[in-house]
C-alpha cells in the first residue's frame, strides 16, 4: 500500500512537471530587472579616489567602491560622466584621462581601459558601432580650447579617430543621425552630421551644456555662463531645437541656472528639470555670497519656470528615475568628504538619503537582468 | 660679537624646547633639502611628494603654522602661507635651529606649531677657506656645490652656490593601474617628477669698530619642478603641470655692541615670484620690506631685557587679486628674562602686532625654566610654557578673487607646554634624554573648502593638539671613534572639536596626512678618518581626505665615507643608499614615492 502511494505520488508530480513545461513554451518569457542607481563619484581632483556606488533600489541600499568590488582596484580617476550603451557602461575619467569599459551590470572591466588618443574626456554617445566622445584636449587657454575634438571610438576594436572642434566640447546627444554638440566657450550648439562628419552650428543665447529630449521630440539644452567666457543672468535658461530644422524655436529664461547646466527630463518627457543655484554673485556691499542650490521645473508645453520643488545647499547633480518620477539629488559639501544621495518624489517631498563616495555629481539608472 | 639677534632672542625662550643640528648631521644631509634633515634626525612629518613639493605638520599643524626664519625674517610666501621645504637647500647653511611650539611672542605670525631658524656662523681670522662638492645619485641626480670664503679679524666673506637637478625617473609598481588582461598590477615609470633648483647666498661681516658691526646678506634662488602626477595619471596620461619659483632674500643691518647694552637695526627685502606652466599672463609676485629695531640689555633689574619693533610694507603683484594690495605691518615687542634663585629662571615675552586697517594681535608668552639637579655628571632641567601665537591669513585667504574672503579672522593658538631633559655624562659618554608633553588649542583655523563650484577660505574649525615628544641620544668619545646614537619619538593627537575644554576621545578623527606617531633612529660611528650613519625613519598611518588610510612605513639609509686628509686639504668620499629594503610607501594616495636608490659624493675642502 505503502508502495502504491509513492508510486501515485510520483505519477503526479510528473504530470504536474509536464504540464508546468507546456504551459512555459506556450508564453513569452517576462524578465525581471533588479533596478539601480549609479552614482559616479567625481573624487577630489587628482586624488585619485573617483568611484561608483550603487544604489539598490527596491532595498533602498547602496553599497560604494563598487567598480573596486568589482575589479579589485580601486577607480584612481576623476570620473566626468558614465553613459550605458547596450549593456556597456563608458566611463569617461580625467587625471589620468581615459575610457573604461565594464558590464554594465556587474561593472567588471570587459578589458583595458582606452587612453591613446583620449585627452580629458567628457562625454559619450552612441549610435550603432561607434561611440563619440567630447574631449577637451590639452587646455592652455580656458577662454579656447584650442586642442578640443570629437573621439570617434569603434565600439568593437575600441581604435579612435580625431575630429577636431575648438571651443571644449560637452554635452552630447544624437538625434536624426546628427550629433549636437554643446560647447564651453561659445553660444553655439555644434550639429555633426554623422555621415559626413562635418559641422555645421546653431547660435543659442548664452553657452549650452547638457541636451534632454522633450516629448515633442525637441531638444533642450541648458544655457550658461562661464567664468572665463560670461554671459549676463538674462541669457540663461533653455533653448528648445527643433531636430527637423535644427532651428531654436523657443527659449525659456533662467538666471539662476547651474554652471554645470544639469538638466533631465520627467517619465512622461512632458517636464524638465534642472540645477540652479550655487553661482557666487556679488551683492549690493559687493560681497560674494553664494546662492543656494535647488531643482526647478518647466513645463514644456506653458514653457514656464516654476519656483525650485527642492532646495538645499551644495547640490552637485541629480537625475529622474524613468520608472517613477522620484529625483535624485547629489549634494557635494566639499571634495575632501563623502557626498549624500537624498531622494525626493516627483512633487519635491523628501524620502531617504545615502551617503555615497567622494564628490558624486551623477546618477544613471539601470535595469539589471535577473538570472 | 658674533651673536646674531636670533640667537639673543632665543635665551628668553627658557621654557621651549630648540634643538640645534650638529654640524655632522648638517654634513650628511649637505646636497639635500630641510625634508631630507627634518625627516632624518627629528620627529616631524613633512609631507612630501616625490617631486619637487614638501610640507611641514609641525605638532599636527598646518604647513602655514610654522615659521621658516632667514636671519630673522619669515620667508614663508605671503601669497600660499607656508614654505616648500624642498626649496631649502642645506648647503646654504650651518647653523640650522628647530624651535617646537607656539613662538608667535618672538617670531610674530606663523609661529604656531613650531619654528626654523636658519643661519651662519661667520668664523672670523680664518683666512681664504674653499669647499666643493660634487654628488651623483639614481635616477638622474645630480648636485653642485661650491662654497669660498675669506675672513680676517676685521672682514668675513662667504659665498655659497649650488645647483641640483633630478630627472626622477624612478621604476615604481603601479597599483592604481591593473593590466585586466594579465590580472596584475603594471610595472610603471615615473613621468613629469624632475627637478632642477640653483641657489646662491653671500654673507659680508664688516666690524667697523671694537663695538660696531655692519652685515649684509643676499639669497637668491631659482626653483623649478614638474608638478609630480598620481599613479593614474603617469599611465593613463594627464595634464602635466610644471612650476618654477625665484626668490630673493636681502637682510642688512648693524650691530652696536656697549657693555650689558646692545643695539641691532636691520633692513630687509623679500621677492617672491611664480610662474605656473610658462602662463606668464597668471604671474604671483610679492615684496616685502621689512625693518627692525631691537635693543637688548643683559643686566637689566638683575635680567635679560629686550625690546624693539618690525615695521614691514608688503606688496602684491597678484594676477588674481584686484588692485594689487599691499599693507603695512607693525610689531612691538618686548621680552625680559631673569633668574628668580640660581635653578630657577623665568622668561615674559610681550609682543603686539597690527596690521593696519585689518587687524591687531597681541601674542604673550610665559616661560619657566627649573635646575632640579646640577651636579657634576648629571643635569636634569625642567622646564614649562604657556603662550598665545597667531596666524594672519594670507594675501589669497584674503584677496583672491573672486573666493577670497576679506572677513576672515586670524587663527589663534594656545600653547601649554611642560619638558624635561636630563644630561649624564662622564669622560667618555654622554647620555641625553629628554620628554615633551604639549597641548595646544588653534581657534578659527582656516580651511579651503569647496562649496558650490568655488573654492573659499572661512574660519570654520577649532583644532586641538596633544601629544609628547621624547628623545634618547648616546654619545661615546674615544681617541680614536666617536659613536653617536639616539632616537625621537613623537606622539599627535591632533583633531577638530567642538570645544577646547570638552575632552572627549571617544569621536576624535585625526586631521587628515598627520601621523600620530612618527619615530627615527640615527647613529653614527666615526673611527679615525672612516664614518658610518645608519637611520631608520618611521611614519605612521595616516588618514586621508577621503576617509582612507595610508599605511605606516619605515625607511633606512645608509651611508659609508672616508676622509683623506693632505694639510689642510680634506677630500671626502661616501656613498649612500637610501630606503635600503626597497619599501613601496606613499605619502599621499597614488602618488609613487623612490624605491631603494644610491648616491655617491665627493667632498674636497680647503681652509
Amino acid at each position: 500500500m505503502k508502495r502504491f502511494r509513492h508510486m501515485m505520488l510520483s505519477v503526479a508530480l510528473l504530470a504536474t512537471a509536464l504540464v508546468s513545461c507546456e504551459k512555459d513554451d506556450n508564453k513569452v518569457e517576462k524578465k525581471e530587472y533588479d533596478k539601480v542607481a549609479y552614482i559616479v563619484n567625481y573624487g577630489g581632483y587628482s586624488k585619485g579616489n573617483g568611484e561608483i556606488s550603487t544604489y539598490d533600489i527596491a532595498k533602498a541600499e547602496i553599497s560604494n567602491d563598487s567598480y573596486n568590488t568589482a575589479n579589485e582596484i580601486p577607480f584612481t580617476s576623476n570620473i566626468e560622466s558614465m553613459s550605458i550603451y547596450n549593456d556597456v557602461a563608458y566611463f569617461m575619467s580625467n587625471a589620468g584621462d581615459k575610457i573604461d569599459i565594464v558590464d554594465a551590470a556587474t561593472l567588471e572591466a570587459l578589458g583595458n581601459p582606452v587612453s591613446a588618443d583620449i585627452t580629458k574626456p567628457r562625454f559619450f554617445a552612441a549610435e550603432g558601432n561607434t561611440g563619440y566622445i567630447s574631449c577637451w584636449g590639452e587646455v592652455n587657454d580656458w577662454a579656447v580650447y584650442a586642442n578640443s575634438y570629437i573621439a570617434k571610438m569603434d565600439l568593437s576594436t575600441k581604435a579612435i579617430t580625431k575630429i577636431e572642434l575648438a571651443g571644449g566640447p560637452e554635452g552630447l546627444i544624437i538625434k536624426n543621425n546628427k550629433l549636437y554638440i554643446s560647447s564651453s566657450t561659445a553660444n553655439k550648439v555644434t550639429v555633426m552630421d554623422l555621415a559626413t562628419d562635418t559641422f555645421t552650428t546653431i547660435e543659442v543665447p548664452a553657452i549650452p551644456q547638457q541636451f534632454v529630449e522633450d516629448a515633442n521630440g525637441n531638444l533642450w539644452v541648458s544655457l550658461v555662463s562661464k567664468y572665463s567666457v560670461p554671459f549676463s543672468a538674462d541669457k540663461l535658461g533653455f533653448a528648445i531645437i527643433d531636430v527637423n530644422t535644427d532651428k531654436v524655436v523657443s527659449t525659456v529664461k533662467y538666471e539662476g541656472m547651474g554652471s554645470n547646466g544639469f538638466i533631465h527630463a520627467s517619465p512622461d518627457k512632458k517636464t524638465i528639470y534642472a540645477l540652479g543655484g550655487g553661482n557666487y554673485v556679488q551683492d549690493a556691499n559687493g560681497e560674494w555670497i553664494q546662492l543656494p542650490t535647488g531643482i526647478s521645473t518647466v513645463d514644456i508645453s506653458s514653457k514656464v519656470l516654476g519656483d525650485a520643488i527642492i532646495t538645499g545647499d551644495n547640490f552637485n547633480g541629480f537625475n529622474v528615475d524613468p520608472a517613477n518620477g522620484d529625483i535624485y539629488v547629489l549634494v557635494s559639501p566639499s571634495n575632501k568628504e563623502p557626498g549624500i544621495l537624498k531622494i525626493y518624489d516627483s512633487k519635491g517631498a523628501a524620502l531617504s538619503e545615502k551617503v555615497t563616495g567622494t564628490s558624486p555629481k551623477h546618477v544613471v539608472f539601470y535595469d539589471i537582468e535577473k538570472e | 660679537m658674533n651673536v646674531d639677534v636670533t640667537s639673543m632672542k632665543e635665551k628668553f625662550l627658557v621654557g621651549s624646547k630648540i634643538e640645534t643640528v650638529d654640524s655632522l648631521k648638517l654634513s650628511s644631509v649637505s646636497s639635500g633639502s630641510l625634508t631630507d634633515m627634518l625627516n632624518r634626525y627629528f620627529p616631524i612629518y613633512v609631507k612630501q611628494d616625490a617631486g619637487g613639493l614638501s610640507t611641514i605638520r609641525f605638532r599636527g599643524t598646518s604647513p602655514d603654522h610654522t615659521a621658516i626664519m632667514f636671519d630673522g625674517i619669515n620667508i614663508n610666501s605671503l601669497t600660499l602661507g607656508h614654505s616648500n621645504m624642498s626649496n631649502i637647500p642645506m648647503f646654504l647653511f650651518d647653523d640650522v635651529k628647530v624651535q617646537f611650539g607656539s613662538s608667535s611672542s618672538l617670531y610674530g605670525t606663523d609661529a604656531i606649531g613650531g619654528s626654523i631658524q636658519l643661519n651662519n656662523k661667520p668664523k672670523w681670522g680664518n683666512g681664504f677657506n674653499v669647499g666643493v662638492e660634487q654628488g651623483f645619485a639614481s635616477f638622474g641626480s645630480y648636485f653642485s656645490g661650491l662654497k669660498l670664503g675669506y675672513s680676517n679679524n676685521k672682514i668675513q666673506y662667504s659665498i655659497k652656490a649650488f645647483h641640483f637637478q633630478k630627472e626622477n625617473d624612478f621604476p615604481f609598481l603601479n597599483t592604481a593601474v591593473k593590466d585586466f588582461e594579465k590580472n596584475k598590477f603594471v610595472d610603471d615609470v615615473q613621468k613629469n617628477a624632475s627637478i632642477k633648483n640653483w641657489g646662491i647666498l653671500q654673507e659680508f661681516n664688516y666690524k667697523i669698530s671694537d663695538n660696531l658691526l655692519f652685515y649684509t646678506k643676499q639669497w637668491y634662488q631659482n626653483n623649478w619642478h614638474q608638478i609630480q602626477p598620481n599613479m593614474s595619471e603617469n599611465y593613463y596620461g594627464a595634464d602635466y603641470k610644471e612650476i618654477e619659483n625665484n626668490n630673493l632674500r636681502i637682510t642688512n643691518g648693524l650691530k652696536y655692541y656697549k657693555g650689558k647694552h646692545k643695539f641691532t637695526a636691520s633692513l630687509g627685502y623679500v621677492y617672491d615670484y611664480q610662474l605656473y606652466n610658462k602662463n606668464y599672463e597668471e604671474t604671483i609676485s610679492t615684496n616685502s620690506i621689512v625693518s627692525s629695531l631691537n635693543y637688548f640689555n643683559t643686566d637689566f633689574l638683575k635680567g635679560d631685557f629686550n625690546v624693539g619693533l618690525n615695521f614691514s610694507h608688503l606688496s602684491t603683484d597678484v594676477y588674481a587679486y584686484n588692485n594689487s594690495p599691499n599693507e603695512d605691518r607693525i610689531e612691538f615687542f618686548s621680552s625680559y628674562k631673569t633668574n628668580l634663585r640660581d635653578d630657577l629662571s623665568l622668561a615674559l615675552n610681550l609682543r603686539e602686532s597690527i596690521v593696519i586697517d585689518y587687524t591687531s594681535q597681541f601674542a604673550p608668552s610665559l616661560m619657566l625654566n627649573y635646575i632640579i639637579i646640577n651636579s657634576d655628571r648629571k643635569v636634569l632641567n625642567s622646564g614649562a610654557s604657556i603662550s598665545k601665537s597667531f596666524k594672519i591669513p594670507t594675501f589669497n585667504d584674503r584677496y583672491w578673487y573672486p573666493n577670497g574672503n576679506p572677513d576672515i579672522l586670524p587663527e589663534n593658538s594656545m600653547n601649554y607646554e611642560i619638558n624635561t631633559d636630563f644630561k649624564i655624562y662622564n669622560n667618555f659618554n654622554t647620555y641625553k634624554i629628554g620628554l615633551t608633553a604639549f597641548f595646544m588649542n588653534v581657534d578659527n583655523w582656516i580651511q579651503w573648502a569647496p562649496s558650490g563650484n568655488m573654492w573659499r577660505p572661512d574660519n570654520l574649525a577649532k583644532v586641538q593638539s596633544l601629544g609628547a615628544e621624547f628623545l634618547f641620544n648616546h654619545t661615546i668619545k674615544f681617541t680614536d671613534f666617536i659613536i653617536d646614537w639616539g632616537v625621537n619619538y613623537s606622539y599627535t593627537n591632533v583633531s577638530e572639536v567642538i570645544d577646547f575644554w570638552k575632552i572627549d576621545f571617544s569621536d576624535r578623527e585625526q586631521i587628515y596626512y598627520t601621523p600620530k606617531h612618527v619615530a627615527n633612529f640615527f647613529s653614527s660611528f666615526r673611527y679615525n678618518s672612516w664614518q658610518l650613519q645608519a637611520s631608520t625613519s618611521y611614519t605612521g598611518s595616516r588618514n586621508t581626505e577621503d576617509n582612507k588610510e595610508l599605511d605606516g612605513y619605515f625607511l633606512a639609509d645608509m651611508s659609508i665615507g672616508k676622509n683623506f686628509l693632505f694639510s689642510k686639504n680634506i677630500l671626502s668620499v661616501s656613498f649612500d643608499v637610501n630606503n635600503i629594503f626597497n619599501k613601496a610607501y606613499q605619502n599621499q594616495n597614488y602618488y609613487a614615492m623612490p624605491g631603494r636608490n644610491f648616491g655617491i659624493k665627493i667632498k674636497y675642502s680647503y681652509n
